[in-house]
Order: structure tokens, then C-alpha cells, then sequence
């Protein structure tokens, strides 16, 4: 029976554990040892397989899609993407070496010596972790779909846990117990069904099979030819046989159907342990690594099934209908083909797997219904009946690969509420906030540091976070902490008005019971909470509650500047993988009510991307960033308009904003290599980056000039609008007129040079000033352009005779004034221009709401605010 | 002769970043203008004023980009394995570093690190140059050429060296005047 199988080991690292798996459709092999060294080997017999030094030692290694996660030498879990395995940042750390690492759908498992195991989504954003081990963890293993994850560990325990809440949902003590991985008997490898359904774990000299919906032992395999402990043990991808491996390096496999004897594979050559296995997609190879480091393939394993009875001579044959059929009612499967095909999805606090117990009932019952159909084993109450699994040995559901058959389209799941300027909530030490004024870090859930970027503004502080605050804003006046509700408590809003003039400085609010913070905010005078209820809370920083208001949806993010309150919130269900956001415009000011801006913005988004910032900019225009680094200003004059911008960081993967300056012309953020957010230590250093607007062609002559004529054209309207509002503009405006003038001249000599006349009379067309177009019509002509000078005279003419300043806006379209901004605006006093006082505008504004709305009956009309009329309606 | 003081003096020309905790309009100085300082937002100033900024407590210093521990390790081990000197990432590495690490420890990375792999890296320097006097003498060349050096390491030999070689030179020239006239005598 094994005379067809052949068995080749070869060196590959030095003396120690080796970690090993098939990259994408098998064509490769991966390899990670003790040398540090990381392998891929295009078969056993490469002699050159391409090496890439990673560090001192790697202790383990997983395949993800087209990453690899390796555990280094620094305990860290590691990303490396292919092909170049560049590195892609880090999932995790350990105190401790990392034992083992498994990857699954959208989410890494990986288990340190320190006795943890921690879960974390492929993005970095999720993490999960799994503590109560008595021992280090031998492995881990997600199921197929990344719903279950098996433990094995040094205290003797094979534990279930529910991947996404952590929850424990079996656990045997099984295993010898040993004190360490080094000293463990076997480091007790266990496989999935690919299925999902079924876990095999090696157990002394058999391997256990556990299933059912509360992971019980269902079926031991043992084998005569086994004298010492099984170390590892894999399901073939098929899902019909399991293989195993000894600590004596013999190989042997169990066909499921039936209670036939093991069948030895091969034996090691060497009679060494092998500590992993791991089987070659295509279901006829297995590789294995052993205790010297040695890498072994078994090839033509197949071959040596023929043996085995008549109605299983195709062992591999293609699922019949029953079985894809049971591959679609498996919801597991649909999770992994969701999470799949999205890949923004957030698996870790899935809110339909909360209920998941639901539907795993759901899914028993049709589990129980199909089993019963086929006639199959492992039932809650079933041994194997033999008859019938010979009869239909195909339409085992244990065999049944998840196909991916056509479900309809995925959906992405709604960001959660998010900070702007904040980093994830799991991080040990994170950003609770950068913004213009200053940082607040949050330490291990158990302090708050709050520094102030200018040391004028105030001293820094340190807070005990004995409440629990998750979110927090910072403002030159003010800085508020909400946390959720904890056992009994109900959620609390914490503002340290360090701005008052009396001696109390500091306010505490309860919100209703079940209201729990999502988003909080700050401006000049107020401060504004959108919570769980979808209630949109506004205060002033003393503590008086000012306002309430209903959301349209479910929050994503406040942002305030002065008087204007910017609220993200969900606006419905986008399309496959997209968010479907909106943004309003509210006016939160002291004495005036609140105004709503008459309808929500969408908010854009690049595709497959989420909202990652929200803000102001320093001139106070909404301004928003999503994940793929694009920012967007809101310019638009009657209507909405996005006006996208760019900020080219070269040699960073990412950029955290925290601010956005108009004038400047620049973002400000942290640049993150490797990784979405920025590190608390070392302290990250900000960047400022020219902003570009994303014209085409912009790397020739003409798109920089036509870029820098538009970007110059931006801000002048952002220039005029200030005007509008008051502010002394004139001086500011002097170098993007010239700019904006020069670069359309050297447009105009580029067109004219390359024989475009009419081309070159649309660029004189967007000329502001007459001598400007003068001047060129007077190039023109000594170019002996003599329609074009013509022409150019001509609209000289009209620019002369039209009124002053066509640019200029209307002015009830655009008079938005924010109060007392001037003396305010965040870090800007220098570029900022100074404020002309216009008293006569607020009772001018109020008239004309007057005047409009005087007709209609009923209480006195609220003034909307012309400003917010202008900006969305 | 310059002595260390005057070479930190020169060091203090060079340029840094810092990140100001205040704000001030730009400075017109004699070298040239400098900021506008607004907070948290990375501005360059000579190292001087960086260095009397972060006394006063009014910015943090970002260190240098060779000042990193990966970078030093490499350059430590290039030294280390070249038998010439290889050019150093500054000119003034071993100054600014004790500029920096005076007042602005915190401010670095890896401090500790840093300040002893920079004084591995002169160490081997310092090393190579006696070797190089050493083989110099017995050569007895009349000249020799060095290249990348800094001041300061030219500085540590340059009094001794200049001095004995004038010591060897009067020796040398009083063995061959005695020797000339002891010939002269025979003759």
C-alpha cells in the first residue's frame, strides 16, 4: 500500500522549529526556521529556493492571502507582502516567543509563550484577546471561516473559542502536561475540515475528532502501526481523510467514511518528530517539518487509496448537488465568502454574530436535517452506520468543500463611530485625540495625558481615567472625556473647562440609561455628543444642555469649529463594499438656536474606502479624508461641490490628518510606514504637505501650470468667502493673484507656442486683470499673432467696461460669518488676516430671515443661517 | 589648534528641526530668517538656537535622520570592516550628538543606544588613525593623505602629532648632523 508514495527531506533551516505553508494554489512553499531566514521553494527538489533574512530566529509562519505572517525574533506577529515580501507592518506583540500563528478569512490568530492568544483582523484595526491559558499555547487554529478558534496548550487543555467575542465554547483537558513548548511532548497540531464543521486534534497516540454545535468529542482515530505520540494532524483538502504525524516521523492517514485501519503513508527516513504538516492543495502531497529543521514532501499519496473499497475509487471526485447544497446553507461559509470579497469588514464586533447563537441553532437544525438525508455519522446521537456511508460515501457533509455559489451581492458593514484625530480603542497606549491644539493619550485604559501643543494655552495635564473614558476632544478652551456605561453606571461625560474664569473648573453628566457616546465635539462655545440613541446632545462648556436634536442616522463622526457643528452620519446601506455617508452642516452657537442645514451632503468616498478623518479647516471649511488618503474640501457655492485634494507623501504607506490649512495650502499629519495609525512612543514628528488637486496629465508643463493656476483659483474663492465674512483679505490675496496670473501667462506662451490660438484665448479668458490680458494680447502680437492680438483687445474690452470683480460671490449666498474667529483661529495667527467688525451684520441677517419666511403663519420662523443655506443648499 | 569648545561652536551652525511649543513670528537673524515658530509644526533653526530653545523648555528637538540606531549600527559596521575611513554622516557627529544628548535626551529614540554605538564609531576611528600615524612613522613617509575625517578627530592628534613629528625631525636631523661630521672627521 506505500509502495507508491515517496517520501524527499532535504535541509532547509538549521536545528529547530519550522514553520511551513502553501502559498495560493500550492505552486509555492513557504518555510520560516531558526535562522531567521524565511524560504520559498517551488517543490522539495528546488535547490534554490529565494531566501529573505528576516531577523535573528522566526518561530512561525501562516499564509494569508497575499501576505504572509511571520512570528520574528522581537515576538512580534509580522505581515510581508508578496512578492517582494515587503514588510507590512506589524499585528501584534508578545512578551514572549510566538508559538504559532493561523490565518483564516480576514483574521490572524497567533499565540505567544506568554500564555496569550491574541486574534486580530488582517487591517490591524480589531484585536481580540484570549487570556485564562494555565501554560504557554501549543498552536492555534482558525476554522475555515474564522468563526471558531482551537487551542492547544501546555496546561493539557483543547479549547473552542467563538473568534469574533472571545467567548469559551469548550474545552477538554486532553493533552500531557508539560511547562513549555520546548518540553511539550508534542506540540499537538490540530487541523479544520475545510468545511469547518469538524476539528481533529492529535491526542497521545490517536488524534480526536471534535464537532456539533457544543464542540464535543465525536470520534477517536487510533492506528496499531503508532507506538509514539501523534505530533500533527491534518484534514486532506478534500476533508476526507485526516493525516498524521508522529513523533517517530511515521505518516499515516485515516479515510473518515467507514472505520477502515489507518494506512501508513511513509516514514521518516530519520525517525525524527515531525512537528507540522500540511497538506499541498491538490491533495496529493504532503509537506512536513521535523525536529532538525529538515523540510519532507510525500508525494503520489493518492495513489495508495486505491486500494481502499470500490465506491470511494475517486476519492476526490466533485461534490454531488447534496453537497454544494449544504455548502450554501452553511452560513459560516457565507461569512467566509463576506468576508472575502469585503475586505473592510469588521470582524471582530460584528453585530449580526452577537446574536450568533441563533443562528448557529438555525444552522444545526439543517445540519441535522442534511446529515439525516445522507445518512452520515457524527450526529448528535449517530456512530457511524457503515451501509450507508459506503452506499453514498460523496454526499458526506464532512467532505463538503465550501463552494462559492452565487449568494447576491455583500454588503459592507457601516464603519463604527470613530474620533477624528483618534487611534483604535484596542491599542495599549493610543491617540484619544491630535488636533490643532494639542494630544491626548490614553495609557493602558488607566490614564489620560493631555499636552498642549502651544505650552501658552495651558500646562499639561494628567488625568487618573478612573471612569473609563474611550472618547475625547480638545479645544483652546476646553477638554471633554465620555465614557460608556460600565456595570452599573451609566455612561458619563467628563469636561474639564479649564478656560472658566471661576474656580470650578471641571463638570460631570450622566446620560440616560442605555445612551451610550459615540461622537463628541468641540467648539467655542459649546460642546456637542451624539450618542447611541441617535441623539445629537448640544451644551455649553459649563454644563447647560442647550439642545437636542434627532440624527438622521447612525453617527460616524463629529467635528466643530467656532459656531459650526459638522456631523458624518450613515445615510443607508451603500453599494457592495461602499459606506453611504452624509454630512450636515449645524450652526451650534451660544445664543441662537441650532440651525439645520436644509439637507444632509452625501459625503464621497474612493471606492472601497472609509471615512478616516473629519474636520475643519483652519479657515473653517468642512473637510474630510478617507481611507485611501484622498481629502476632500466643501466648496461648493449654491450647491454642494467636493473639491477632492491630494497630499503626495512618498515613502510612507499612510497618513494620519489632523489638520487641513487653505491658505497654506498644506495638510498637516503623522506619516505611518507599515501601518494605518501612528505609534504613541516614539513620538511621532507632524508633516506638513503641499496639497495638489488632482488634475490630469499633471507631471507635464502644462498640467503643473494648469494645476497651479486652478489650486490658486481655490484659494482666492476661499479667500473671498473669508472676505465675505468679514476678514481683512487684501494682503493675502496679493501672492495667489500673482501666482494664479503667472501661471495662466506661461500657459497662454505654452499654447500659443504650439500654434492652440484658441486655446491660448480660453486661458486669457480666465485672466482677472486687464493689464494682465493686456499684456499678452501685446505678446501676441509681437508673435505675429494678429487674430489672437485681436481677439485678445476684444476681451480686454468687455473685462474693462463689466462691472468690478465678476469673482466676487453674491453676498447672501455667501456671508457666513464665524463669530469672533479672528482672535481664535488655531494656529493660523500669523498667515490668518485680521477681522474687519461688521456690527450690522447678525440684526441684517435676521431681518432678511424675516423678510422671507414673515408670510407664513405659526411661531416665529428660525433664522436659518445664511451661511449654511449657502454652503449645502 | 581649535580647541573642543570653538569645534562646538562651529557644530553649532548646522540646522535642525525642532517642534516649537509656542508661537512666534519669523526671526530675521544675521545667517538668515528663521521660522515663523507656530506650535507643533516642525520648523529649522541653527542648532544653537535649537539648543537654547530646548533649555528654556520652549520646543522639542527632532533629532537628525542619521541619528537612528539602524542607521549608526550600518554605518558602525561599515567603519568597522573598511580599512580607510568612510565618510561620516555629518561632519559634526560627534558635537551634535553631545549637544543633543546634553540637553534633549528624551527627545531621541534609543538614546542610550545611540550615544554608545557614536562612541563605538569613534572609537574605531580614533583607533584607525593611531594605526594609520603608527604606520605613518615606520614607513617613514614624508607624507601620507586621510580622507574623511572630521575636525574634532583630526583635533585629537593634531597637537601630539605635530609636536613629536617636529621632536623626530630635530632627533633625525641631529643623528645625521653628527653623523655628517663624524664622517667629516674621518675623511
Amino acid at each position: 500500500m506505500t509502495a507508491a508514495a515517496r517520501t524527499y527531506v532535504r535541509y532547509a533551516h538549521p536545528e529547530g522549529r519550522v514553520g511551513l505553508a502553501y502559498l495560493g494554489g500550492g505552486e509555492r512553499l513557504a518555510t520560516a526556521g531558526a535562522d531567521g531566514e524565511l524560504r520559498l521553494w517551488t517543490g522539495v527538489e528546488d535547490d534554490d529556493p529565494e531566501s529573505f533574512p528576516l531577523g535573528e530566529t522566526l518561530t512561525a509562519l501562516a499564509a494569508a492571502g497575499e501576505r504572509l505572517v511571520v512570528g520574528t525574533d522581537a515576538h512580534a506577529v509580522a505581515l510581508l507582502r508578496l512578492p517582494e515580501l515587503s514588510a507590512d507592518g506589524v499585528l501584534t506583540r508578545y512578551t514572549a516567543p510566538v508559538t504559532d500563528i493561523c490565518a483564516a478569512g480576514a483574521l490572524v490568530a497567533s499565540a505567544g509563550c506568554d500564555m496569550l492568544v491574541r486574534v486580530c483582523s488582517l487591517d490591524g484595526e480589531r484585536q481580540l484577546e484570549l487570556d485564562g491559558f494555565g501554560a504557554p499555547v501549543l498552536s492555534v487554529a482558525l476554522s475555515p471561516s474564522a468563526a471558531v478558534l482551537l487551542t492547544t496548550c501546555c496546561d493539557g487543555k483543547v479549547t473552542f473559542w467563538d473568534a469574533r467575542s472571545g467567548r469559551r465554547l469548550a474545552a477538554h483537558a486532553l493533552l500531557a502536561v508539560s511547562n513549555d513548548v520546548s518540553t511539550a511532548p508534542s506540540p499537538a497540531r490540530p487541523s479544520w475540515s475545510p468545511d469547518g464543521r469538524s476539528a481533529a486534534v492529535p491526542v497521545g497516540d490517536g488524534v480526536r475528532l471534535f464537532g456539533g454545535d457544543d464542540w464535543s468529542e465525536r470520534r477517536r482515530l487510533s492506528s496499531e502501526l503508532i507506538t509514539r505520540p501523534v505530533t500533527a494532524c491534518a484534514f486532506s483538502p478534500c476533508g476526507r481523510f485526516v493525516a498524521a504525524a508522529t513523533a517517530d516521523g511515521l505518516l499515516l492517514e485515516w479515510r473518515l467514511a467507514g472505520d477502515g485501519p489507518a494506512r501508513q503513508l511513509d516514514r521518516h527516513e530519520g525517525r525524527l518528530r515531525v512537528n507540522t504538516l500540511c497538506w499541498h492543495p491538490d491533495g496529493d502531497r504532503l509537506a512536513f517539518t521535523d525536529n532538525a529543521g529538515q523540510l519532507g514532501v510525500t508525494s503520489n499519496v493518492r495513489a495508495g487509496r486505491a486500494a481502499a473499497p470500490a465506491a470511494a475509487a475517486d476519492p476526490d471526485a466533485l461534490m454531488d448537488i447534496d453537497s454544494l447544497q449544504d455548502a450554501i446553507d452553511d452560513d459560516d461559509d457565507r461569512d467566509l465568502l463576506e468576508a472575502a470579497l469585503d475586505g473592510e469588514k469588521n470582524t471582530l464586533d460584528d453585530p449580526k454574530l452577537i446574536d450568533d447563537d441563533d443562528e448557529e441553532d438555525d444552522n444545526v437544525i439543517s445540519l441535522r436535517k442534511i446529515k439525516a438525508e445522507s445518512g452520515f455519522l457524527s450526529d448528535a446521537d449517530g456512530e457511524p452506520t457503515d451501509g450507508a456511508t459506503e452506499a453514498r460515501p460523496s454526499a458526506a457533509p464532512a467532505a463538503a468543500r465550501p463552494a462559492p455559489a452565487p449568494r447576491g451581492p455583500a454588503f459592507a458593514e457601516p464603519q463604527p463611530a470613530f474620533q477624528p484625530g483618534s487611534t483604535p480603542a484596542h491599542l495599549e497606549r493610543r491617540f484619544m485625540v491630535w488636533n490643532a491644539v494639542g494630544v491626548v493619550t490614553a495609557h493602558e485604559a488607566d490614564s489620560i495625558d493631555v499636552e498642549f501643543h502651544d505650552s501658552a494655552v495651558h500646562h499639561p495635564l494628567h488625568l487618573r481615567n478612573t471612569l473609563g473614558h474611550t472618547l475625547a476632544a480638545l479645544s483652546e478652551r476646553a477638554l471633554l472625556l465620555a465614557a460608556p456605561a460600565q456595570d452599573d453606571a451609566p455612561a458619563k461625560l467628563q469636561c474639564l473647562h479649564f478656560s472658566s474664569w471661576d474656580s470650578n473648573k471641571e463638570w460631570y453628566l450622566d446620560l440616560a440609561d442605555g445612551e451610550e457616546p459615540e461622537a463628541v465635539a468641540l467648539g467655542a462655545d459649546w460642546l456637542a455628543v451624539a450618542t447611541s440613541r441617535r441623539l445629537l446632545r448640544v451644551l455649553t462648556l459649563t454644563g447647560v444642555q442647550l439642545r437636542v436634536l434627532s440624527l438622521c442616522g447612525r453617527p460616524v463622526c463629529l467635528a466643530g469649529w467656532e459656531d459650526r457643528l459638522l456631523v458624518v452620519h450613515h445615510a443607508g446601506t451603500g453599494l457592495p463594499g461602499e459606506q453611504s455617508l452624509a454630512a450636515q452642516l449645524l450652526s451650534a452657537a451660544g445664543r441662537r438656536p441650532p440651525s439645520l442645514a436644509p439637507a444632509p451632503v452625501p459625503v464621497p468616498l474612493a471606492p472601497q474606502s472609509r471615512l478616516v478623518w473629519a474636520g475643519f479647516s483652519d479657515q473653517g471649511t468642512p473637510c474630510v479624508a478617507d481611507s485611501s488618503g484622498a481629502l476632500r474640501l466643501l466648496t461648493g457655492r449654491q450647491g454642494a461641490a467636493w473639491t477632492p485634494l491630494e497630499a503626495p507623501h512618498p515613502g510612507a504607506d499612510h497618513l494620519f490628518v489632523v489638520g487641513v490649512s487653505e491658505l497654506e495650502q498644506t495638510a498637516r499629519g503623522l506619516l505611518c510606514r507599515g501601518s494605518r495609525y501612528p505609534a504613541v512612543l516614539p513620538r511621532p514628528v507632524l508633516s506638513v504637505l503641499p496639497l495638489r488637486l488632482p488634475l490630469a496629465e499633471a507631471d507635464s508643463a502644462r498640467g503643473k501650470l494648469e494645476e497651479e493656476a486652478a489650486r490658486a483659483r481655490l484659494l482666492l474663492d476661499t479667500l473671498s468667502r473669508l472676505d465675505a465674512a468679514g476678514f481683512e483679505t487684501e494682503e493675502a490675496a496679493v501672492e495667489p493673484r500673482r501666482a494664479r496670473a503667472a501661471a495662466l501667462t506661461q500657459l497662454f506662451a505654452l499654447a500659443v507656442r504650439t500654434d492652440r490660438e484658441h486655446r491660448a484665448l480660453d486661458v486669457a479668458a480666465q485672466m482677472e486683470q486687464v493689464a494682465t490680458v493686456e499684456a499678452v494680447a501685446g505678446y501676441a502680437s509681437r508673435q505675429r499673432r494678429a487674430v489672437l492680438a485681436q481677439r485678445l483687445m476684444e476681451l480686454a474690452q468687455t473685462l474693462a467696461d463689466a462691472p468690478d470683480d465678476d469673482d466676487e460671490p453674491e453676498p447672501a449666498a455667501e456671508d457666513w460669518a464665524p463669530r469672533a474667529a479672528a482672535e481664535r483661529a488655531p494656529s493660523e495667527r500669523v498667515a490668518e488676516p485680521e477681522r474687519v467688525p461688521r456690527r450690522a451684520q447678525t440684526p441684517d441677517q435676521l431681518s432678511e430671515g424675516e423678510e422671507e419666511e414673515g408670510g407664513e403663519d405659526g411661531p416665529p420662523p428660525v433664522p436659518v443661517l445664511p451661511e449654511i443655506a449657502g454652503e449645502v443648499g | 589648534m581649535i580647541s573642543p569648545e570653538e569645534m562646538e561652536f562651529l557644530a553649532e551652525f548646522g540646522v535642525l528641526t525642532i517642534i516649537p511649543n509656542f508661537q512666534q513670528e519669523q526671526l530675521y537673524l544675521i545667517g538668515g530668517d528663521v521660522g515663523p515658530f507656530r506650535p507643533a509644526l516642525p520648523v529649522e533653526v541653527p542648532v544653537w538656537l535649537a539648543v537654547n530653545l530646548r533649555q528654556r523648555s520652549k520646543c522639542r528637538i527632532v533629532p537628525p535622520d542619521w541619528m537612528e540606531v539602524d542607521r549608526l549600527q550600518e554605518k558602525k559596521e561599515e567603519e568597522k570592516n573598511s580599512a580607510h575611513f568612510t565618510p561620516m554622516p555629518c561632519e559634526h557627529y560627534m558635537e551634535l550628538t553631545q549637544l543633543i544628548m546634553d540637553v534633549a535626551a528624551g527627545d531621541v529614540p534609543r538614546a542610550d543606544q545611540i550615544r554608545t554605538i557614536i562612541k563605538d564609531i569613534w572609537d574605531i576611528r580614533v583607533a584607525k588613525l593611531r594605526s594609520s600615524v603608527d604606520a605613518f612613522l615606520k614607513s617613514n613617509s614624508s607624507y601620507a593623505k586621510l580622507d574623511h575625517l572630521t575636525l574634532l578627530e583630526l583635533n585629537t592628534v593634531r597637537p601630539f602629532l605635530n609636536h613629536s613629528l617636529d621632536q623626530l625631525y630635530r632627533l633625525k636631523k641631529d643623528t645625521y648632523r653628527s653623523l655628517t661630521m663624524d664622517a667629516s672627521r674621518t675623511s
